[in-house]
């Protein structure tokens, strides 16, 4: 009680510190006064029109500004849309389109009414229609000369004496036109119409429109400049063409994906027209109250604040410059501007990053961004890190052996399928288990080693190991690699390495296999025999004849060999042998090992010949540097050690762990950083998860689904980091893991083993329960060495906090104070994930399991 | 006392490394009856004990329960083992379960019982073993007695046919001894057939039907409890004498 009351007390310091940080933490940001109230003004103003009449169309012509709306209804402004006058009008229908070009100043409407205002002239001349067609689009080619389009394909042009009708055959109702120069000029209309004329007007041909606008209506069109041209049909989509080599505006088209609506190609929005300022800048308007702008040709779209109603309906726009100007819609409303629309900071003008305040103020959404991407991919990185982490523990600790494996029988390796065939309920292959069972105990008894089938099995996979390694080896010798260049193999031919590490792998356990001899004892292989087969691979591997021309004789014969020189060479051989030797010695009896002295002695040879001491003439950077350390090896060994022999236990050889050991292996001596970009940008695994991914989720839309394809699939950068993360944590937290299990006694196996529950059921009932909380505190470190580690996303250009930091960096200039802020929010989630961890701690503390005392 | 429960002969067992405990060793264990084992540190006691249910396995030799051979791949080793109840001299209770949880874990996972068969189950043995009280502490929270108790009542639950103690009171302090060697000695006249390996010379006169002295891997010496009092050979006075001493 005293004891327990004493830890309680113990307990309660660092507790206490625990509190006071989150306190301040929470005072602070309570005790913040809401921020200076900033806001926007629109960048348009609303001026009397005078009218009431919808106003449907406006121009500057000369140095006025002119709008034109239903029942003839026409507007003037001689002090560019401040005032405006009445204007008497010649006509009575409702004018539809404008254009003003060479000069003059066109205006067109229903029952073909169209009035044209030349140069100078100062005064309307009526040029209707003889047809009386309703004209919805009107162009000017010169300073007199005109071409209208109307409904049903009409297509009329003017030559300054009388209408022609220039139309084709087009079934669909045309709706705009516009001419670059007297020449070239667009149509558009609905059903994705598009027609050129190169002309002046009088011939016109098809152009084709991106089949996703086959069946919209191309309300407007902007034959802009020779190298641009755009348009827009009412759903909102933005085409775009432009000069292609020496093909001209017109003939192809595409839809730009707008960045600002998430890579759509339409705005989303109804469009009624648009007006081209510049190559990039474009203004567009709509009902609903909708004006928007781009200032990078449709890329971005931003939609302004106005100040009128939202449900006003915008129907043109007339720019007296790229800034100045008016947009005109229903109801006589009249905007002005002077920014092309664009709204105006109040409270602030520019923001000073010199003031904490201001900068705070920019850079705390794009932290909370990264934050929250960081979050991300840590969660789901724990997750599969973990996962891992304890199979990969489970597989390390296995206790079955290659003896274990020699023992089992067919029914025994027929019956993990056989389960799997219950679970799967595979008809045909669903079996009874249990008399599965019966009849594997049955071979038990009355053979429970079966020698002659033990041998042939070990001949079939000798002759399969050997043939792989033989059939591939072309393909390694096609990768003309020299000598040491060949541990790059793994790379340069990937699956023919894993045959030769298979062929090796499966030669050895069929070797060992084959010469069975009823007892499952090590082996007592006399040690000269090892570099020998070594010696001799070599010499295969490296297509050298063991007698001739280029043989081990032949080499050491060199022509200019020196006698100072191999004797010094010998002396380094011998000292690499020695190291060699040593090595072989302390390890041989496992498999693995075996591999690592040969790497270690590589990198003495690279460092050797990068030093040039010891260089033999005649010997390169080849296999041979290799045989003559195999051959000091060899003598080493055998004049050295007592026994000469080595006791090589392949029985004892566990699959299971060798197979962890690997993985654990690879991702524990490789950088990270590494991983994440061979991960990423090398085996692209983000891209090979996402593509079948999304392809298997198309159309469903359950939550799941839409979760998956949305907040995991979307971003490739996401997938690749989780993986990164979570297969590097699960190669650290699997030997945390593997360690509090060796941690707890054997005893308590050997207690649940001894009660009659298997090793698996012990494993899981009994040790991991104990492990898991033994490895609480480490396995925490883990983690939060998987949240810092997380930073490393960013040279894969996922925006986590660390990227976040840098963009800030690049806009404000403010290095102490980004990274400051950055690793603030590093804090917060690695301490929040540590209290966690630490609450989660004493939740499962049990009485005598552990390190009892403080927390 | 007729049919011999547990049969061991020609057991050898030889360690990885060449140790060679146990040098060809034969007894049988009667029903009811109750055999120990006794015999200096490495004699080889507790490799021969291990061996019985196979926690080691012999080398060689043959160990029936019940007139069946146990020591094949053909025999379920894992209810073989459930057969035979093991008390360790550390008692290895489950560290993250309840008393109660360590009794039923077997009784739910091996033998298949509900829950509530096997707590049921689980108290009739915690009363036996007089721990009935402590059912919902934690190992750790108990003292050595009481813990080697439960581990008794947890081997007991699985109604083994035998019972092996490997030197059950060792770790205890002397204090703590009697309460539980009062308890296998209340098995013992209960009829339970088992075999101790002991220290406790004491114990093995008082509640033994047979002592067997091991030496170097070897029976040196067999015979009833009153042999303690009356060895035949000098290398058992000698063990006798040097643990009175």
């Amino acid at each position: 009680m005293s004891v327990g009351a004493h830890q309680e007390q113990d307990r309660a310091v660092p507790r206490r510190v625990e509190w006071v940080v989150s306190l301040a933490l929470l005072v602070l940001i309570l005790a913040t006064s809401s921020a200076a109230a900033q806001s926007y003004r629109s960048g348009w103003v609303e001026v009397e029109s005078g009218t009431e009449s919808d106003l449907l169309t406006a121009e500057v012509h000369v140095d006025m500004l002119w709008a034109f709306g239903t029942n003839g209804t026409m507007l003037s402004s001689g002090d560019w849309g401040v005032t405006w006058q009445s204007f008497d009008s010649p006509a009575s229908s409702d004018l539809i389109a404008s254009d003003s070009a060479f000069g003059a100043l066109a205006v067109a409407g229903g029952d073909g009414t169209v009035l044209l205002m030349k140069e100078g002239g100062g005064t309307w001349e009526d040029v209707s229609i003889p047809a009386q067609m309703d004209v919805s689009g009107i162009a000017l080619t010169s300073n007199g000369s005109l071409v209208a389009v109307g409904p049903a394909g009409a297509i009329w042009q003017y030559d300054g004496n009388a209408w022609q009708d220039r139309s084709i055959g087009v079934e669909h109702d045309l709706l705009s036109v516009s001419f670059l120069d007297s020449e070239n000029g667009l149509i558009s209309g609905n059903s994705g119409t598009i027609l050129a004329s190169t002309d002046g007007g009088v011939m016109w041909d098809y152009r084709d429109a991106p089949g996703q606008v086959s069946s919209k209506s191309i309300v407007s069109i902007d034959y802009f400049s020779t190298i641009r041209a755009y348009a827009i049909t009412d759903e909102g989509h933005i085409l775009r063409s432009s000069r292609e080599g020496s093909v001209a505006v017109g003939f192809v088209w595409s839809l730009v994906e707008i960045e600002s609506h998430g890579r759509s190609t339409s705005l989303g929005v109804e469009l009624n027209s648009m007006k081209v300022l510049s190559t990039y800048k474009i203004l567009f308007t709509g009902p609903n109250g909708y004006l928007s702008l781009s200032k990078d040709g449709g890329n971005i779209v931003s939609k302004q604040m106005l100040p009128v109603a939202n449900d006003t309906n915008f129907n043109g726009v007339a720019m007296i410059d790229n800034f100045k100007g008016i947009a005109v819609a229903d109801g006589g409303s009249v905007l002005w501007t002077d920014n092309s629309g664009e709204e105006e900071a109040v409270g602030f003008q520019i923001i000073d990053f010199g003031d904490f305040g201001q900068f705070v103020d920019y850079s705390k959404g794009m932290l909370i961004d990264g934050l929250f991407a960081t979050v991300k991919i840590v969660l789901f990185g724990i997750a599969m890190g973990f996962t891992i982490g304890v199979i990969l523990s489970m597989l390390k600790t296995s206790p079955t052996t290659l003896k274990d494996v020699a023992q089992s029988n067919r029914y025994q390796l027929v019956m993990p399928f056989a389960m799997l065939a219950n679970v799967l309920s595979i008809g045909r292959l669903a079996t009874n288990i249990a008399s599965l069972r019966a009849k594997s105990a049955e071979i038990s008894s009355t053979r429970p080693i079966n020698t002659p089938a033990i041998k042939l099995f070990g001949l079939a996979m000798t002759l399969a190991g050997i043939g792989a390694f033989l059939l591939i080896l072309d393909n390694v010798w096609a990768l003309n690699l020299l000598g040491w260049e060949r541990i790059y193999v793994p790379v340069g031919d990937s699956g023919a390495f894993a045959f030769i590490l298979l062929g090796t792998a499966l030669a050895l356990l069929g070797l060992t296999f084959l010469t069975f001899n009823g007892e499952f004892s090590a082996k007592e292989v006399p040690l000269p025999i090892i570099p020998l087969i070594a010696i001799t691979l070599v010499f295969v591997a490296g297509g050298y004849p063991l007698s001739g021309e280029n043989s081990l004789v032949d080499i050491i014969n060199g022509e200019e060999v020196g006698g100072l020189k191999i004797l010094v060479s010998l002396i380094l051989l011998a000292m690499e042998g020695v190291i060699f030797g040593y090595i072989l010695v302390q390890n041989v009896g496992e498999l693995r090992p075996v591999l690592y002295p040969l790497l270690y002695l590589l990198v003495l040879f690279i460092s050797l010949r990068e030093i040039g001491f010891g260089v033999m003439p005649g010997i390169g950077d080849s296999e041979e540097w290799v045989l003559f350390a195999l051959v000091g090896t060899a003598v080493f060994v055998s004049t050295i050690t007592k026994s000469r022999t080595a006791s090589l236990n392949l029985w004892g050889v566990r699959p299971l762990n060798s197979i962890a050991t690997l993985y654990t292996d690879f991702f524990r001596n490789t950088p990270l950083i590494v991983q994440f970009m061979f991960i990423h940008f090398g085996l692209q695994l983000g891209k090979l998860i996402q593509e079948p991914g999304l392809l298997m989720l198309e159309g469903q839309d359950d939550p799941v689904s839409s979760f998956l394809r949305d907040g995991i699939l979307a971003d490739r950068a996401y997938i690749s980091a989780i993986f990164a993360l979570g297969l590097n944590s699960g190669a650290y937290q699997c030997e945390t893991i593997r360690g509090a299990i060796a941690a707890i006694p054997s005893g308590q196996m050997e207690a649940g083993r001894s009660i009659g529950l298997n090793y698996m059921q012990t494993m899981k009932l009994v040790i991991m329960p104990q492990a898991i909380r033994i490895c609480i505190p480490p396995l925490g470190n883990e983690m939060v060495n998987l949240v810092l580690n997380s930073s490393l996303a960013m040279v894969i250009g996922y925006a986590e906090l660390t990227r976040q930091g840098k963009l800030i960096i690049a806009v404000t200039f403010q290095i102490f104070w980004t990274w400051g802020m950055v690793m603030i929010s590093y804090f917060i989630v690695t301490w929040t994930l540590a209290l966690l961890l630490r609450h989660l701690e004493n939740k499962t503390r049990i009485p005598g399991l552990g390190i009892s005392g403080g927390a | 006392m007729t049919e011999a429960i547990l049969s061991v002969k020609d057991m050898e067992k030889t360690y990885v490394g060449g140790v060679h405990a146990v040098r060809g060793i034969s007894f049988d264990v009667m029903e009811g009856e109750s055999v120990a084992i006794i015999g200096s540190s490495g004699s080889g006691k507790s490799t021969v004990l291990r061996c019985i249910n196979r926690l080691i396995e012999p080398t060689k030799g043959v160990v029936r329960l019940k007139g069946e051979q146990i020591n094949t791949p053909a025999a379920g080793i894992n209810e073989v083992r459930s057969r035979i109840g093991m008390v360790f001299q550390s008692f290895e209770l489950f560290a993250h379960l309840k008393v109660l949880d360590n009794i039923t874990l077997g009784l739910i996972h091996v033998r298949g019982m509900s829950r509530e068969e096997a707590n049921e189950e689980a108290k009739k043995v915690l009363d036996r073993v007089d721990m009935l009280d402590r059912i919902d502490a934690y190992p750790g929270n108990l003292s050595g007695g009481q813990k080697q108790r439960v581990a008794i009542a947890r081997a007991l639950a699985m109604k083994p046919e035998v019972m092996l103690f490997d030197e059950p009171t060792s770790a205890l302090d002397p204090e703590l001894i009697g309460s539980v060697l009062e308890t296998i000695r209340g098995l013992a006249d209960e009829g339970m057939t088992m075999v101790v390996v002991t220290h406790e010379i004491g114990f093995a006169r008082d509640v033994a039907d047979r002592v067997i002295y091991l030496d170097e891997g070897v029976v040196a010496e067999e015979g009833p409890s009153s042999i303690i009092d009356d060895p035949k050979t000098e290398r058992m006075r000698r063990f006798l004498s040097s643990i009175n001493d």
